[in-house]
């Protein structure tokens, strides 16, 4: 559709030296001169600079042009300064376009006669296109001032305090029943070596006490609707069985129960009741009953719980409960899970009792743990001498390619806690040493220093059967020392497997339902890599924490209170603009189909069932462009990539 | 094996058609049968909605002729649901059509009862008015005499498809001589609750017809394989192509025929296409000329690319082409194999997911 008669403007950008002299940009601007609806056609060194942005806009002011052609770089580089251009000059934003002459054509084509017969296809093509451009507008939506954090380890926590300190209202979902992830297990924490109970509890605490937050643990998500600024989420409470607003955390109920289950807290190193609460600094510290192995649940008799409890918070009644809440933006701090080594059967785990994993091992050299962090192997005597096996179901084809990233770090930690509990001997089996952060080299130096054996090869084998009588009862570890080219065969008490971090359970189904992509790993993708790291493609949507990929916890405090300010500060703002580039279905040629419904990536398009056509949410549609291919008669398309300005634009090239 | 019902014709098949569909409206069976009947206008039969029995005697299905893929029609009644039943006697292209547009949400087949034709070919609409018109018999004689069988139009003589899928009810051909009997096949519960309130009793097929199907479809199947080869030969290269459709019109009847051409508006139609002087000018000098009207490749190669996975192979679009391009021959052909790639065949089931709204990862790596 043309609005008015065309008056093309055409500026062709030398980039300095990256444009001009592969391409002859005199020979383009030539050329641009002769084609249909050209007004003017100029060349300048940096179209980018102040100088050449006032060429344009003074051109329109002057010439009365209404269409901005500038073939230079990327639109991801400098659409958007040309567009402001435009529009202080006071034509729609829309009106412009641009033609990239330096990364698909300067900088990847050798002949420069070439380059520059394919420069000027580029400027033929947008100025075709231009011809059938629409003045596009955009709407301003206001936003809910309030955020949603999917998960309540480290990550959830900070981004939360951040929000609320913002004065946000924030709500935490927590599907086990207290926060704390992973960390709340941890002993220590690398480099410093602090205790991560004394540097998480207060920050636990503080999520409980802070007003603008409210925690809902033991619940999950179990819908997300909705749009940037305007999220509708459901989050399902799980009975407890114990009412919060009765009990006093007394922990009676759990002293009188009298069944006992495996804890997972504990990495199943010993047992919790079926009344419990994971962890003594639990937050809440209200107890939850496991329906699955209590006794009154399933055989019908006991309630010794309730017998007990002064308070009368047992409820064996309660229901599960949906609650929905308004949200502006959402936060995903759904962490990761521990690889599991069953599967590497030549390390032993699950075979031999002195194997362990990294989180095992936190627990064992807990205070709070099964030991009461004297480190203690089975039979109840200290170690004298312990392996290390470093990439765990990392940097290994087999299993996960990438590296975890916090194994090395964490596997020195060990060592240092293994050499200045026990005095035992250490060993440790690396592939590399990963050790670049701030001070984490230093920490390296200083595990060396205090004697540990570094052993440069990846461990074959993990056995029982020793190489001298005098072994017998131990663990041999086989590994070839690669520095030295010697195979060793290395005699210990106890092996600690250095395992690596994967998503966790349900990020497939948190991924599918925020509409957020995962990698070839299945963490989820940040919108850039560099510069987008805590946005998703979904906007409103913020990532924080292992979820996105392997990371250590200064890491992802650093990234939590990214994805927070990213997360408050479009909820200071107030209002979300929508895109104008979004699907519009003309509901006189829409056959009522439903085929654009089912390819939307964005569940942005509804049915009017009174007019049997689709019909776009225009909040959520991100111009994706599925609906306009999918639609055979170009019912659904999308604004500034019509069906006629893609074909006016191949044209021209083709032509 | 289905229950099968033989019905008596005594030298006249199309009463012994007729009768059986009067049934469904005198005991109530269905509210309404749509079925092709010659008008009083002419003997070419077209889709005709009966609701009174006895001017259904009239109705002549069996007719070896259909002026249009009748599915277009038949979702003219069954947009959304009315809450009468509606009897359909269709051909097995027509059904394959049906259920693809059921798909795409343009009718409700919930409350239908499908009577499908075991189909033995329809002539083109001239052939048949010429032979019509001098043999008042023909649709008996059509069954009774292989010669002139041989008049069917060239999508139906390479047709492997000609038993019905999805219907209710089978009205079975081959492998019954026409002047003594046809036979009813019950291809789903509903089909034999039906043929059982009709009081009919069920027996088995007779022994002969599998080897007749068998015979029919190697026969089939060994023309479809030497015209589609011929057809690659003219059609596999852009240039080849263009030349294939040299002749086109523009006119757009293939796609008004088509049955599985759904839009309200073909995008041909709209602005996308309306090209300003400029354009059309600036073709014209790149090459110091430009055939007019434009874009006529561009329509059959959208065209394809919007109903490669749904060509039921009816033919239609051959038969309107005013300048008798074969247009049919090269959209089954390469409908075959993009439907062999998605493992996708249209009409075989109402529940097959369309091949452009599954997902597949894997989709693509295979190569074509």
């Amino acid at each position: 559709m043309k609005y008015e008669k065309p008056s093309i403007g055409v500026y062709v950008c030398h980039c300095g030296m990256n444009i001009s002299p592969k391409v002859d940009v005199e020979n383009v601007v030539a050329f641009a001169e002769t084609l249909d609806h050209v007004t003017v056609a100029r060349d300048y060194k940096f179209m980018c600079s102040s100088p050449g942005q006032e060429f344009i806009i003074k051109d329109i002011r002057e010439k009365g042009l209404n269409r901005i052609i500038v073939a230079s770089c990327s639109p991801r580089m400098h659409e958007q300064t040309f567009r402001k251009a435009c529009e202080q000059a006071g034509i729609n934003p829309h009106y412009f376009q641009m033609a990239n002459i330096r990364e698909q054509i300067s900088w990847v084509t050798k002949d420069s006669a070439e380059a520059t017969a394919k420069a000027r296809d580029q400027v033929a093509a947008a100025v075709a296109r231009a011809v059938y451009h629409a003045p596009l507008t955009s709407r301003e939506i206001k936003v809910k001032k309030s955020v949603v954090v999917i998960g309540g380890g480290i990550a959830g926590i900070q981004a939360a305090l951040t929000a609320a300190e913002a004065g946000y209202e924030v709500h935490i979902v927590e599907r086990e029943p207290s926060i704390g992830g992973h960390m709340a297990k941890f002993d220590k924490t690398f480099p410093t070596l602090d205790c991560a109970a004394c540097i998480m509890t207060p920050k636990m605490v503080e999520v409980a006490q802070h007003k603008n937050i409210t925690l809902h643990t033991y619940s999950e998500v179990d819908s997300v609707e909705g749009f940037v600024g305007n999220f509708k989420v459901c989050i399902r409470h799980n009975p407890r069985y114990v009412d919060a607003s009765k009990c006093t955390g007394c922990g009676i109920c759990t002293t009188k129960c009298p069944s006992k289950v495996l804890s997972e807290f504990d990495q199943r190193l010993t047992h919790r009741k079926t009344v419990y609460s994971p962890f003594p600094q639990a937050i809440p510290n209200t107890p939850v009953i496991d329906r699955d192995h209590c006794i009154y649940f399933t055989k019908g008799k006991c309630r010794a719980c309730k017998k007990f409890c002064e308070a009368g918070a047992i409820d064996f009644n309660q229901q599960e409960e949906v609650i929905e809440i308004a949200a502006g933006s959402i936060i995903v701090a759904t962490g990761f899970k521990a690889f599991d080594p069953t599967p590497l059967s030549q390390y032993g785990y699950g075979r031999y009792p002195e194997v362990y994993t990294s989180l095992e091992f936190e627990r064992l050299n807990n205070a709070t743990g099964p030991t009461a962090g004297k480190l203690l192997m089975k039979n109840g005597k200290p170690p004298e001498k312990v392996a290390i096996i470093h990439c765990v179901g990392s940097r290994d084809s087999r299993y996960h390619p990438y590296c975890s990233r916090v194994c090395c770090m964490y596997s020195m930690k060990f060592a240092h806690l293994v050499r200045e509990k026990t005095g035992a001997e250490v060993w440790e089996f690396y592939i590399d040493i990963r050790s670049p952060g701030k001070l984490y080299e230093e920490f390296y130096n200083r595990i060396q220093e205090e004697g540990v054996h570094m052993i440069r090869g990846r461990v074959a084998e993990v056995t029982d059967i020793p190489e001298t009588k005098k072994d017998e009862g131990r663990l041999t570890v086989v590994a070839e020392n690669t520095l030295t080219r010697r195979v060793l065969r290395v005699p210990v008490d106890m092996v600690l497997l250095g395992v690596g971090l994967e998503p966790a359970d349900g990020s497939d189904a948190v991924g599918r339902m925020l509409g957020v992509q995962r990698d070839a790993d299945g963490w989820f993708n940040e919108l850039h890599a560099k510069l987008a790291p805590v946005k998703t493609a979904m906007n409103g949507i913020f990532l924080a924490g292992c979820c996105q990929g392997p990371k250590d916890i200064p890491d992802t405090v650093a990234q939590a209170s990214a994805a927070a300010g990213e997360a408050v500060s479009l909820l200071a703002k107030g209002t979300v603009r929508t895109l104008a580039e979004i699907s519009y279905i003309d509901p006189d040629l829409c056959s009522g189909c439903k085929t654009c419904i089912e390819v939307c990536p964005y569940t942005a398009i509804s049915f009017d069932e009174s007019r049997r056509v689709a019909v776009v949410n225009e909040a959520l549609c991100k111009g994706c462009g599925s609906c306009a291919a999918a639609c055979p008669s170009s019912a659904a398309g999308i604004r500034h990539f019509t069906d006629r300005q893609i074909m006016e634009e191949m044209e021209a090239i083709l032509l | 094996m289905h229950p099968f019902v033989i019905i008596k014709t005594d030298g006249h098949l199309s009463n012994a058609v007729a009768g059986f569909l009067k049934k469904l409206l005198t005991e109530q069976i269905a509210d309404a049968v749509l079925a092709a009947a010659p008008t009083p206008y002419s003997l070419l039969p077209m889709p005709t909605l009966f609701t009174a029995p006895d001017l259904i005697e009239k109705a002549d299905p069996l007719a070896p002729a259909a002026p249009f893929n009748s599915a277009r029609q038949a979702i003219s009644v069954l947009k959304h649901d009315t809450g009468k039943r509606i009897a359909l006697v269709l051909r097995p292209c027509e059904i394959r059509a049906l259920i693809e547009l059921a798909k795409l949400k343009q009718c409700s087949l919930d409350n239908t009862l499908l009577i499908g034709i075991e189909c033995l070919g329809r002539m083109e609409n001239s052939v048949y008015l010429e032979s019509a018109s001098q043999n008042p018999g023909l649709t008996q004689a059509f069954y009774e005499d292989p010669d002139l069988q041989k008049h069917i139009c060239s999508s139906c003589a390479i047709c492997t498809r000609f038993q019905p899928v999805h219907a209710d009810i089978s009205l079975c051909l081959v492998g019954m001589p026409a002047n003594e009997c046809i036979g009813l096949s019950a291809e789903t519960e509903a089909g034999l609750s039906v043929l059982k309130q009709l009081g009919f009793e069920t027996s088995e097929a007779p022994a002969r017809r599998e080897d007749q199907i068998h015979r029919l479809l190697d026969e089939r199947k060994a023309s479809k394989a030497a015209l589609l080869s011929e057809n690659k030969d003219k059609t596999d290269s852009i240039e080849k192509f263009q030349r294939y459709f040299a002749d086109c019109l523009n006119c757009h009847n293939c796609r008004v025929a088509c049955p599985v051409c759904y839009c309200r508006e073909c995008v041909f139609l709209t602005d996308v296409f309306a090209h300003d002087p400029e354009v059309l000018l600036r073709r014209a000098s790149k090459k110091g000329m430009v055939k007019l009207p434009a874009d006529t490749t561009m329509f059959h190669m959208t065209r394809m690319a919007h109903i490669a996975h749904a060509c039921v192979a009816c033919g239609h679009c051959s038969s309107v082409c005013p300048s008798h391009i074969p247009v049919a021959d090269v959209f089954i052909r390469v409908a075959e194999e993009i439907q062999k790639l998605y493992d996708y065949e249209p009409g075989r089931d109402l529940s097959e997911a369309i091949p452009l709204l599954v997902f597949d990862e894997n989709t693509g790596n295979e190569g074509i």
